[in-house]
């Protein structure tokens, strides 16, 4: 049985594929890259919208795109240090 | 030859009590406000509650710290009579009583940020208490209701029973975890770290304790105390300095 991902583990899976991917992601195949349910991804990336981790831009065809933002960049660089901090201290 | 050494630095030390007692609460504060900004860097990157008020912990420590410091200095007799021809001497009184109503506040509310950051998953965000209050608005509540009566009853015996009973807490909370740790065989070093700081600090409160009680009679037993307390306060400084440091 896959063990279920803590929170920020979620978090830096999406923002992960985003950056992988070119740093511009389609919504359907950011859905499946991040492996949630529709409803759940719908939570998770108006989370990382609205604290700044990503932006929603349109393409030239005027479909939507998710890109990473500073903030978004930045977390990914800190991530193991925050996760190692939280863990460690068992906050 | 250290002998002498270490009994001329004891006699320094008596002589100059109010000058090493400024200067032990700015070593204090110094590593306080270090951690606090360190963290505060995690925190801004991933707003996480634990993070936050772990890092609140620091910050209250940090502010009672330099109101102790401040009041040091405005007690010392040089500076109380360059102060006393600017301001009246009831004001000073009443300036240096809410300095000392500050720093119990701040001291109470750093430990119970840090219970709280160990607890906080484990606890719902309100609590009905006749009406439904957010936990941490309970928690300042309680932490100035605490400095109020050490503040008016000039007897410190509740904030020090609340300081042991949060510390006996997060003892209780990281010895847990640790042992989960242990069992499910995920080695954790900066957790068991965590808890000797931890064991330390408690450490620290008894000996302040039972110092404040023998000082009268061994007054050398403060200054191990003073000297033991920073050397904790700058090791936790450079440990969370290394962990935090980009990798």
């Amino acid at each position: 049985m896959v063990k279920k991902r803590e929170r920020l583990e979620v978090i830096h899976d999406i923002l992960v594929a985003v950056r992988d991917n070119g740093n511009s992601i389609k919504p359907t195949r950011l859905l499946y890259a991040s492996n949630l349910s529709p409803q759940m991804f719908k939570e998770y990336c108006q989370e990382l919208v609205d604290k700044g981790f990503m932006e929603i831009v349109e393409d030239r065809k005027g479909k939507k795109n998710y890109i990473l933002t500073e903030k978004g960049f930045n977390f990914l660089s800190r991530y193991r240090v925050i996760v190692d901090f939280i863990e460690g201290f068992g906050l | 030859m250290a002998f002498r050494t270490k009994m001329l630095l004891l006699e320094i030390i008596e002589g100059n009590r109010q000058l090493a007692n400024i200067v032990y609460n700015l070593l204090l504060f110094i590593p306080s406000a270090i951690i606090f900004f360190r963290i505060n860097s995690l925190n801004r990157i991933y707003g996480h509650k634990g993070l936050m008020h772990f890092r609140n912990t620091f910050l209250f420590l940090a502010a009672a710290f330099a109101a102790r410091t401040i009041m040091g200095i405005m007690l010392v007799p040089r500076m109380h009579s360059v102060i006393s021809d600017f301001i009246s001497e009831g004001s000073l009184v009443i300036v240096v009583s809410m300095l000392n109503g500050i720093f119990e506040f701040a001291l109470i509310m750093a430990f119970i940020s840090l219970g709280y950051s160990l607890v906080w998953k484990h606890v719902s965000e309100s609590i009905y208490v006749g009406v439904k209050v957010r936990t941490e608005t309970l928690l300042y509540g309680i932490a100035i209701l605490i400095a109020f009566i050490g503040y008016f009853t000039s007897n410190q015996l509740s904030l020090i029973a609340a300081i042991f009973f949060v510390m006996a807490y997060a003892l209780h909370v990281t010895y847990s975890n640790y042992r989960t740790a242990v069992k499910d065989r995920k080695r954790n070093n900066l957790l068991q770290m965590f808890l000797i700081t931890l064991i330390m600090i408690s450490l620290i409160l008894i000996m302040g304790v039972v110092g404040a009680l023998i000082t009268p009679i061994f007054p050398q037993v403060a200054v191990y105390v003073y000297v033991f307390t920073v050397g904790i306060f700058w090791l936790i400084l450079f440990g969370i300095l290394y962990m935090t440091d980009m990798r």
